[in-house]
């Protein structure tokens, strides 16, 4: 019972973070002086301007 | 899509909201004592570099011309007084000619920062002046930082910076941006300049008498009309409406349509004259007046050359190989094929110690938790699911350090440069090379800053077709997948079948670009002249820095967002689960088998230990005939569950290409972020009915399972390279172009995907 109330409270969780996640990414689509590079998190980014705004904050 | 229309118009909303809040915080800001400052100047000139130096961010300087297109900001304390910084775009001139000069002269005119930090790259200084006499003609407060002092030495160019600040009437700093050396007395100086609050006065140069009497008239005209003088100076304005600016024949129409008409025709009847006369348009002439000015301040003895000017510098000498049209391209090839071959010789034991960490931390949940949801989950989403995308960290690792060598060495310009000729005959721009590289045209790269870096071509139709086109590069989450299945079967040609479907994926990318260009995009090609920075040591400290950046976002990215996915989809492949009756029936036929064995055998099964016991013949058919039983029905609860039922679906269509249900499921996860792939087979894999050791690798499971060969891999690499592109660089491509192009690209891409791995199947497997 135990396993069933923890596993069910980390899927929520996976979900509330993956719904957030999605909920930036299309803030940061409507968003012209947003990059949604900054959100994506590819290894990639590195390339473009999120990493140099994310340090300034 | 319809929950992301939702989520638009929640976001949407809230924007609306925010803006108050926006416009109450720049106030604040602009009340404070602070200093703006904005950084200008030609691309390559070190504007990134010397930005990095000062705000101390660590953002990644690329050779590649155009490398920033928004304006980036960055805050810094120099003796107590604090600075914002901002990175303008690298541009030649103010003219609104391509999208970063509008960029930077909006920028300048609607912010007006207290001062312009020009950096000028000593080593091509009459070049670099030309925007530089831009800067004086708007009039903005000024600061010369005359960077690359030491590349300017070693080709033996001399300049005496002070004379040159004394016929200009600025400041000039001499600096080396990468050490640091003179960025202190520049921001002194900046300081210096902002602190005394002069009005923007424009230089007057001299454009010749025709249009020096025009520009007269014109600027009279405008300022008794107070014309555009909100922004603009008079004679800012004049030049550009002499040089046909669009972006100010615009804002004229705008602001006053009468004078605007007065004065365009104006400027026609000069325009008439000189062609008449010169044969030439005033902005030819303005150009040329221009560069007289800097010629006339040069050889006043600003600038000197030690060596014979027609001597080749290092960089031109290795240029003249490395570039050349027959060896060039064949030394690309070989250097790909070079970083393919370093990436998996050097990773293949650090890979095997991260697939023998995952096996063991499986082992030890396996033996600390009681069976139950819990554990599944555990095991299954997050050891074999995030476990098998940590597990390429190694070789992601020693791929960046290869590309961080090309990169800041500045042989990936020379790479752009040569394509550029490739480009041109598939109906792309030259400046289309550099969002293709960035995306993954070498491997591990993204595509959403690479549909981003599309935002430097001006013709819309070329953007398009580049915009549509880069997500069929390799970017950093397709490389594990691809890793993953050339691994598991053509382990003896790793590095061959890594350069082949490299190749694969930029002969699909162009001839996609040139079908587009011949259909839905037409129209016709336009010039770009591209330039290439010298060649440079790499540092030892930027090469580990750029590895460790990438290496660490690829750890970041699997242990939240792929774990997090993973763990949902564990649940999908978990629930509903086996309707009681079907479970009823598993459980009855095993304790049917279990009855037909002795009681003494059943003791054995049930008491043995896996580590130290050996059983007996009739045991081990007992424990073997009961993982059938369990194999099959955990294969059962994963093809009804709601995931396995989805890949269940897609399975009559999908079976063309050689993918079963269970890659199907994968595939469906991949749209969320290509990783996913490898995270799903693995949770797939290990939940389903497969039956291997369960300490195999994922790759060696794929190939124990006999809906997996050779052919269904190649099948598989065509399709996972050329589907969909992930959510996230739909979302950027509908934020760049549209939603009707976005789902364009997804429906374009996978039809065409589809076909091609269906091909390949079918073809495999006629050829045996």
């Amino acid at each position: 019972m135990w396993q069933t109330i923890i596993t069910v409270l980390i899927v929520a969780l996976a979900l509330f973070f993956i719904g957030k996640k999605l909920y930036y990414i299309v803030k940061q689509a409507v968003d012209p002086k947003q990059d949604i590079s900054c959100s994506c998190g590819c290894s990639g980014c590195s390339v473009s301007n999120c990493n140099s705004r994310e340090t300034n904050k | 899509m319809a929950v992301v229309a939702v989520l638009y118009q929640i976001v949407t909303a809230e924007k609306q909201t925010n803006n108050n809040i926006t416009t109450s915080v720049i106030s604040k800001q602009m009340s404070d004592k602070s200093i703006t400052v904005a950084l200008a100047g030609n691309p390559n000139a070190g504007k990134t570099t010397l930005f990095n130096k000062l705000t101390g961010a660590r953002q990644h300087v690329g050779n590649y011309p155009g490398i920033t297109v928004d304006h980036k900001e960055g805050y810094f304390n120099h003796d107590g007084r604090e600075i914002v910084i901002t990175d303008l775009p690298g541009t030649y001139s103010l003219t609104a000619y391509s999208v970063e000069e509008i960029v930077s002269r909006d920028f300048l005119t609607t912010q007006r920062p207290d001062v312009v930090i020009n950096i000028v790259d000593a080593s091509n200084l009459e070049r670099n002046l030309y925007l530089t006499t831009q800067f004086l003609e708007m009039g903005v407060p000024l600061v010369i930082a005359l960077n690359m002092m030491d590349v300017a030495k070693d080709r033996g160019i001399e300049i005496k910076f002070a004379k040159l600040a004394e016929l200009l009437g600025i400041p000039v700093v001499p600096i080396i941006a990468r050490s640091g050396k003179g960025t202190d007395e520049l921001i002194r100086q900046a300081i210096r300049i902002a602190d005394s609050d002069k009005k923007w006065i424009p230089r007057d140069i001299s454009y010749g008498e025709d249009l020096d009497e025009v520009l007269m008239e014109i600027i009279a005209a405008i300022e008794k009309a107070s014309f555009l003088t909100e922004r603009y100076h008079a004679r800012f304005t004049a030049i550009k409406y002499l040089e046909h600016d669009d972006q100010m024949l615009t804002k004229g129409q705008e602001a006053d349509q009468e004078l605007a008409r007065q004065l365009e025709q104006t400027v026609g009847t000069i325009s008439d004259h000189l062609l008449k006369t010169m044969d030439v348009y005033p902005e030819a002439i303005i150009a040329d007046h221009r560069y007289g000015f800097i010629k006339s301040i040069i050889r006043q003895g600003v600038m000197t050359h030690k060596f014979d000017t027609d001597r080749l510098y290092t960089s031109d000498k290795i240029d003249k190989v490395l570039t050349n049209r027959l060896l060039g391209p064949l030394v690309m090839l070989g250097i790909l094929f070079g970083l393919y071959q370093f990436t998996f010789s050097w990773s293949e034991l650090p890979v095997a110690w991260m697939e023998g960490l995952f096996s063991w931390l499986g082992a030890i949940v396996e033996t600390t938790l009681p069976d139950g949801m819990l554990k599944s989950m555990v095991i299954s989403g997050v050891i074999d699911g995030v476990g098998g995308v940590l597990g390429f960290v190694p070789l992601i690792m020693f791929m960046f350090f290869g590309i961080a060598i090309l990169e800041d060495s500045g042989y990936l310009a020379r790479v752009a440069f040569m394509m550029d000729r490739v480009f041109r005959m598939f109906g792309l721009h030259g400046s289309s090379v550099m969002p293709f590289i960035v995306s993954g045209g070498i491997a591990g790269g993204c595509a959403v800053p690479g549909v981003m870096a599309t935002r430097t071509l001006r013709s819309p139709k070329e953007r398009m077709a580049t915009l549509l086109t880069v997500p069929f590069m390799n970017c950093g989450a397709k490389v594990p997948v691809l890793v993953l299945l050339i691994g598991a079967f053509f382990a003896d040609h790793k590095a061959l079948y890594m350069f082949l479907f490299t190749m694969l994926a930029w002969l699909v990318a162009l001839f996609a670009a040139k079908f587009l260009r011949m259909t839905v995009l037409k129209g016709e090609a336009t010039p770009f002249v591209m330039e290439l920075p010298p060649y440079r040591f790499p540092t030892l400290r930027g090469l580990i820095i750029h590895t460790w950046e990438r290496t660490w976002q690829y750890i970041k990215k699997a242990g939240t967002v792929i774990l997090g996915i993973s763990i949902l989809l564990w649940a999908l492949m978990t629930f509903p689960g086996l309707p009681q009756s079907e479970q009823d029936t598993f459980n009855a036929a095993r304790n049917t088998i279990t009855n037909s064995y002795s009681e003494a055998v059943q003791r054995e099964v049930m008491d043995f230990n896996d580590n130290t016991d050996v059983l007996s013949e009739k045991a081990l058919e007992l424990k073997n005939r009961l993982k059938e039983i369990e194999q099959e029905e955990s294969g059962l609860t994963l093809r009804n569950s709601v995931a396995g039922r989805i890949g269940s679906f897609f399975e009559p269509v999908s079976v063309y290409a050689g993918f079963d249900w269970k890659t199907n499921i994968a595939m469906l996860g991949g749209f969320a972020a290509k990783e996913v792939i490898i995270s799903t087979l693995g949770t797939v894999y290990s939940m389903g009915d497969i039956d291997v050791d369960d300490a195999d690798s994922l790759g060696k499971r794929l190939v124990k399972d006999p809906s997996w060969n050779s052919v269904v891999a190649v099948s598989a690499l065509i399709f996972i390279m050329f589907y969909a592109p992930c959510f996230v660089t739909v979302v950027c491509i509908a934020k760049e172009a549209s939603w009707k192009w976005a789902f364009f690209s997804m429906a374009f891409n996978t039809t065409f995907a589809f076909f091609a791995s269906v091909l390949v199947f079918q073809i495999g497997n006629l050829l045996g």
